[in-house]
């Protein structure tokens, strides 16, 4: 087990490495750079002026060694300075963590709250008129656009019922209350869209185990549905749906670019969003560098996880 | 005034007489302001035609629910209802300004509070926590917002001894703000002139100091500047906002300026957060008194802004009073507000020139380098249906120039802007067939680069334009969208845009010599159009050193008429800016040129008060 | 006439007629009948994407307006027998921008998938064909073009290359491409030990021969899955991207565009405009996805109801 592990890491290092290359590359392609973005409005001043600050946020060098000082920073854990803000690349992501987070949590329960009842139902009970509701339900929810429901609630809210959510972010310790308050509508909204396909991977996977041979074993046995369910479908149809739903935390915490945006949160998703648009060169490598990582620890996860659920599974 | 332009055009005759006196008097405060002198803060009462004749004025409906709107009225009847100088009318200001509360509106943190760096025009917006030499008025109780005139900040007086000197006389007893590095300490001359120097080598204020040879300190509140060269904008665009006077201890500190805004100003910092927003409280040892009540400033006790990413998620929160004042992009969005909250306070501001949606062109490539192909082409727009448009009856004609420097209250009218803004497509292709292109398009694709979709306004004004140029003269117009606005950016500030591109900076600034000369001397590094006129070049560089008002008047009219006559940029319409605060909440007001307190009306922050 | 009955249909032998295994097969039409009974969503759904490609193919012809041309005096109309659903900000009709928008949506929705599922299967079944080291490089090069937040993907390519349609599809292909690669490569690998396989290889037949002829035909499925469950999602996504302001440039109307240009600004006033472009997504993306269900439970056999 040690050995696949050290064999993971390794893999992983080698594909950190590759991402942060082809992103770096990949950025300078980006019309326009960070000192257009910093004059802003100013537009245009005289051309030594502009040399100078160029020279000062250290985007004249050559490609290659911008790229290996970034390096060999980052490979000591330090990933400089923000190009635009008076800022460290890790500050700005560490303050984002938080909201991410929370809502990333938020989101997942509501996902798992609505997917693994109503999916194991589903299949139990398939082609019956729940069944069908529950199938066209998901279906709609993968469906719908869900910045379109956003704005569409937000908007419903205010207007038919007078209440719209405090649409300011406050920390979770500085005001419980106000701060579900302000993560509710976006976490139901990304919760159902979530939900709704793991609502169907699960009915999928449920069906495929219920046909088992063991099952119909245990059935003629005389065991109680539920409890056969329990026992002995759950482990193994959830494989599939853990995978899914760790694609899906992997999302959630990458941040949810949309939803930060229509609700103003501050989290990670928003700060790449301004990165890239702001032409924020070391904050892009900082942000991509965090999520890959992120990305890679929830594969590694995911793959020991089967190893838990399914005893078949073993890693030489 | 020549046959083909006229100064003034009033629509109805009974504002006439008075509109005239107001023009009159303002252009004379204009002229005295400029060449003899400064003087002390003025009762608004004061100056003649600004008040309602003289009579008693009129019934003042400045909310929804005294009178309802009903979204057919006229622009001319909006901009009168819901005129600044209406506002001194609304009931708080029986009994007066009152102390406390928090202040809150949208306002993001900036990304770097270095004033001497390349970020620092954004700092304009964050003009609460210092002062300048001088400002703009500001306040429900102004004479006209409409119109720009100089108060002072840090300096009482001003005077103008000869054609090369400024001298500022300080008030007598500034403190810089109570946290380190200042602590409180006395603030002296010697501050201006450090900050001055400062901003001589700084990319972005430099510009604003260039013909500053050296300030002097005779004593420390008598400041003194010597000029290179005679400079008829100085004073004017000392008032611009970025020029906030920061202290030596803060500047020569291992971190600089970018630890915090600390100045001499009425709020201090306490913090803030990108995409959250920033908190300051009230600075108790503030200096300046309100000049309209003589009451210490400022009023509210804390400012806590808050930031909104998307639109009517700013909408929603403003309807519940989350925050405090708004500005409506547009009418819908503004009777939408009316409808679910009819109390608020509307104030309509004439268009600034800095700030409207028009197009730049290569004149240095074919076939925009023919005057009748870009005169052509202007006359193919409808202007008359963009403002009934998108802009729903608000807006004026555009071009960007100041027409507050002549006296003149709302935007230029058709007359004034020359033949080839009028709609006329007979002579445009007549236009186009003498250019060569008598079968109609322009020979080739025509790209139209848009500037970034956020900016509704401008991209619904592109797409109209585009769609008339089609329809109109068959032309074949490729429009692309710029991916973000820093790709715009590198089109238009790096003059990298291959035919037409839509753009909406013009200036900013207070003063029109930004408005003349950088966009239209040969030699201006933000001449984005390639101009190269040098009847233009001797013109705008006669009235930066002209300090005769009606000279210069004079002067700025005649490269008016040439840059239209040339269709050197093709203009459009220019909206009017909105302003809605809830009723209990008094001087937080935009001027022609700011949007308070965002933007650069930041510094109405210390008169804004509550009543609640 | 008494009749054996155990739960596997396959052996009900019903005394005095023909065993099914001898019968001569009903036409295609009625065996497409009858499956269209066994599932009635995924006809449904079938019928509704007909529908719809055939009104993105005829759109100049169905729509009844330019989309295209403005009219700002004619703006934010309600619907009404001029104009079925209304004008937009610009005073163009609503409909026709909508029947024009399915071209857009459809055409970047479906070529994206093609282009991406195709690409990543050929990709998958060559690296799962060949395996060892060059396997290993081109999994990790897979995965860290997933690892990567797609959306940043998808920003960086187009704001790189510039807004327009073709744009828009690679980004999309690109980002579809790892997920197909990984899929089709799990399935050559499960088929590669096969038999049949390795006798062609014995046999003496070229890798590239027993890829297409042989590991083809059996990963066939998958493809066809992964391809009707992907389409929803492109389409999903070019609205986000139009959302985000960098979909297909104007005047071309995509439904995503639609929504994030008028349908967002005047929601209060004109609730049309954002209403029949997010209902044309979700009908479209709601259709695919229900005949990519249909379809996979049509192809895979262990989930064939008994």
């Amino acid at each position: 087990m040690t050995a696949y592990i050290v064999r993971r890491l390794f893999a992983a290092l080698f594909v950190l490495l590759l991402m942060s290359f082809v992103v770096f590359r990949l950025v300078r392609w980006l019309p326009g750079d960070a000192l257009l973005v910093k004059l802003g409005e100013a537009g245009r001043i005289p051309p030594d002026k502009m040399e100078a600050a160029r020279k000062e946020m250290g985007i004249d060098r050559p490609f290659m060694v911008q790229y290996a000082s970034w390096l060999s920073r980052a490979i000591r854990g330090d990933l400089g300075r923000s190009l635009i803000w008076d800022e460290g690349v890790a500050t700005r992501l560490r303050k984002g963590v938080p909201i991410t987070l929370e809502l990333a949590i938020l989101s997942s329960a509501v996902a798992i709250t609505i997917a693994l009842p109503i999916g194991i139902l589903s299949a139990v009970k398939q082609d019956t008129l729940l069944d069908y509701i529950a199938r066209v339900v998901a279906i709609t929810g993968l469906a719908v656009p869900s910045f379109w429901l956003a704005t569409v609630a937000l908007l419903y809210l205010t207007l038919w019922f007078g209440w719209t959510p405090p649409l300011r972010y406050t920390p979770f310790f500085d005001d419980p209350i106000t701060n579900l308050k302000t993560f509710i509508l976006p976490s139901l909204i990304l919760g159902f869209s979530l939900g709704a396909s793991l609502t169907r991977m699960t009915r999928s996977t449920v069906l495929e185990v219920l046909r088992n041979d063991y099952v119909r074993t245990a059935r003629a046995k005389g065991l109680q549905d539920r409890i056969v369910i329990a026992r002995h479908v759950l482990k193994n149809a959830l494989i599939p749906v853990v995978t899914i739903f760790g694609l899906q935390v992997t999302n959630l915490l990458g941040g949810s670019v949309i939803m930060e945006s229509l609700f103003s949160f501050p989290g990670i998703g928003g700060v790449t969003l301004q990165a890239v648009s702001q032409r924020d060169y070391t904050q892009i490598q900082g942000n991509v560098l965090f999520l890959g990582t992120i990305a890679l620890m929830m594969n590694v996860l995911v793959d020991i996880s089967y190893a838990w659920l399914d005893p078949r599974i073993r890693y030489a | 005034m020549t046959g083909r332009y006229r100064v003034h055009q009033t629509r109805k005759a009974a504002v006439t007489r008075r509109w005239a006196l107001g023009a009159l008097a303002t252009g004379a405060s204009a002229a005295f302001l400029a060449a003899c002198g400064g003087r002390k803060e003025e009762r608004a009462a004061q100056t003649p035609g600004t008040q309602a004749g003289g009579a008693a004025p009129q019934a003042v409906y400045l909310d929804a629910k005294s009178k309802p709107v009903t979204g057919k009225e006229k622009i001319e009847e909006l901009r009168e209802r819901f005129h600044p100088r209406n506002l001194k009318h609304l009931p708080g200001w029986k009994t007066g300004p009152k102390y406390g509360g928090t202040l809150r509106f949208p306002l993001n943190v900036p990304v770097s509070w270095d004033l001497t760096g390349p970020a620092a025009s954004a700092l304009a917006s964050y003009a609460m926590f210092h002062n300048k030499l001088v400002d703009f008025e500001m306040g429900d109780l102004s004479e006209n917002l409409n119109l720009v005139k100089m108060t002072g900040d840090l300096s009482q007086s001003w005077e103008q001894p000869d054609k090369l000197t400024f001298v500022f006389k300080l008030h007598p007893n500034i403190k810089w703000q109570n946290v380190p590095p200042v602590n409180g300490r006395q603030f002296t001359s010697e501050d201006v002139k450090y900050c001055v120097e400062a901003y001589q080598k700084a990319p972005v204020q430099s510009v604003i100091y260039r013909d500053v040879e050296r300030v002097e300190t005779p004593d420390a509140t008598t400041v003194v500047f010597k000029m290179k060269q005679p400079a008829a904008y100085f004073l004017r665009v000392l008032m611009q906002p970025m020029n906030l006077i920061f202290s030596r201890e803060q500047h020569e500190s291992p971190q600089g300026l970018k630890s915090g805004p600390i100045g001499t100003g009425p709020f201090i910092y306490e913090g803030g957060q990108d995409r959250v927003g920033l908190k300051a409280r009230k600075n108790s040892d503030y200096f300046k008194k309100d000049p309209f009540t003589g009451k210490q400033l400022p009023y509210v006790d804390r400012i806590e802004t808050q930031f909104y990413a998307d639109t009517n998620a700013a909408v929603a929160a403003f309807r519940d009073k989350q925050f405090d004042v708004y500005w409506p992009q547009n009418r819908s969005i503004w009777m939408d507000i009316l409808k679910s909250n009819p109390e608020v306070i509307t104030q309509i501001t004439t268009p600034p020139p800095s700030a409207q949606p028009y197009f730049a062109w290569r004149l240095d490539k074919p076939p925009f380098n023919d005057v009748r192909v870009r005169r052509a082409l202007s006359m193919a727009i409808d202007r008359e249906a963009i403002i009934a448009g998108p802009f729903d009856g608000m807006a004026g004609y555009g071009y960007a120039q100041d027409q507050t420097f002549f006296g003149q209250e709302w935007p230029w009218t058709p007359d004034q802007l020359g033949l080839y803004v009028q709609f006329n497509l007979a002579e445009a292709k007549k236009l186009l067939a003498a250019a060569g292109f008598a079968s109609g398009g322009l020979g080739r694709k025509i790209e139209i680069y848009h500037i970034t979709t956020t900016l509704t306004i401008a991209f619904d004004t592109t797409q109209l334009v585009a769609d008339m140029w089609r329809r109109n003269l068959g032309i074949d117009v490729v429009e692309t969208i710029p991916p973000d606005a820093a790709a715009w950016q590198q089109k238009f500030f790096g003059v990298q845009y291959d035919d037409v591109i839509m753009t909406w900076y013009a200036g900013p600034s207070l003063d029109p010599d930004a408005y003349a000369y950088d966009p239209l001397h040969s030699k201006s590094p933000k001449n984005y159009f390639k101009v190269n006129d040098p009847e233009l070049d001797r013109l705008t560089e006669a009235q930066r050193v002209e300090f005769d008002v009606p000279k210069r008047q004079q002067l700025l009219k005649e490269i008016m008429q040439r840059d239209l006559d040339q269709m050197y940029r093709i203009w459009t319409v220019t909206p009017y800016k909105i302003n809605v605060r809830h009723p209990y909440l008094y001087n937080a007001v935009d001027q022609i040129h700011a949007w308070g307190p965002r933007g650069w009306g930041s510094k109405v922050c210390e008169y804004i008060w509550m009543d609640k | 006439m008494a009749t054996a009955r155990t739960r596997d249909d396959a052996s009900v032998v019903q005394v005095g007629r023909t065993p099914e295994a001898f019968r001569a097969k009903p036409s295609l039409l009625v065996r497409t009948w009858r499956l269209a009974h066994r599932k009635p969503l995924g006809a449904i759904s079938a019928v509704l994407i007909l529908l719809l490609v055939l009104a993105a193919v005829l759109a100049p012809l169905i729509a009844p307006y330019d989309p295209n041309a403005t009219s700002p005096r004619e703006r934010l109309q309600a619907p009404s027998s001029k104009h079925w659903l209304g004008t937009d900000d610009l005073g163009r009709d609503v409909f026709s921008r909508i029947v024009m928008g399915a071209r857009t949506s459809l055409w970047a929705g479906v070529m994206a998938t093609i282009c991406g599922t195709l690409l990543g299967s050929l990709i998958g079944m060559l690296s799962g064909y060949m395996g060892g080291h060059a396997d290993m490089i081109v999994q990790r090069i897979m995965d860290s073009l997933q690892v990567l937040p797609l959306l940043v993907l998808l920003l960086v390519i187009v704001v790189a290359l510039g807004p327009s349609l073709w744009n828009v599809i690679w980004a999309l292909s690109l980002g579809i491409l790892p997920a197909a690669s990984r899929i089709v490569r799990g399935a050559t690998l499960s088929v590669k030990n096969e038999q049949f396989v390795e006798a062609a290889r014995v046999l003496g037949a070229r890798p590239i021969r027993i890829v297409f002829r042989h590991i083809l035909p059996n990963v066939t499925a998958p493809i066809i899955v992964i391809a009707s469950v992907t389409i929803g999602g492109a389409i999903l996504a070019e609205a986000s991207l139009s959302f985000l302001g960098l979909g297909v440039p104007p005047p071309t109307p995509s439904w995503g565009g639609m929504l994030a240009a008028s349908g967002r600004r005047y929601f209060e006033r004109a609730p049309t405009l954002a209403v029949f472009p997010g209902l044309a997504i979700t009908l479209t993306v709601l259709a695919f996805n229900l005949l990519g269900d249909t379809l996979r439970d049509v192809l895979d056999p262990r989930l064939r109801k008994r």
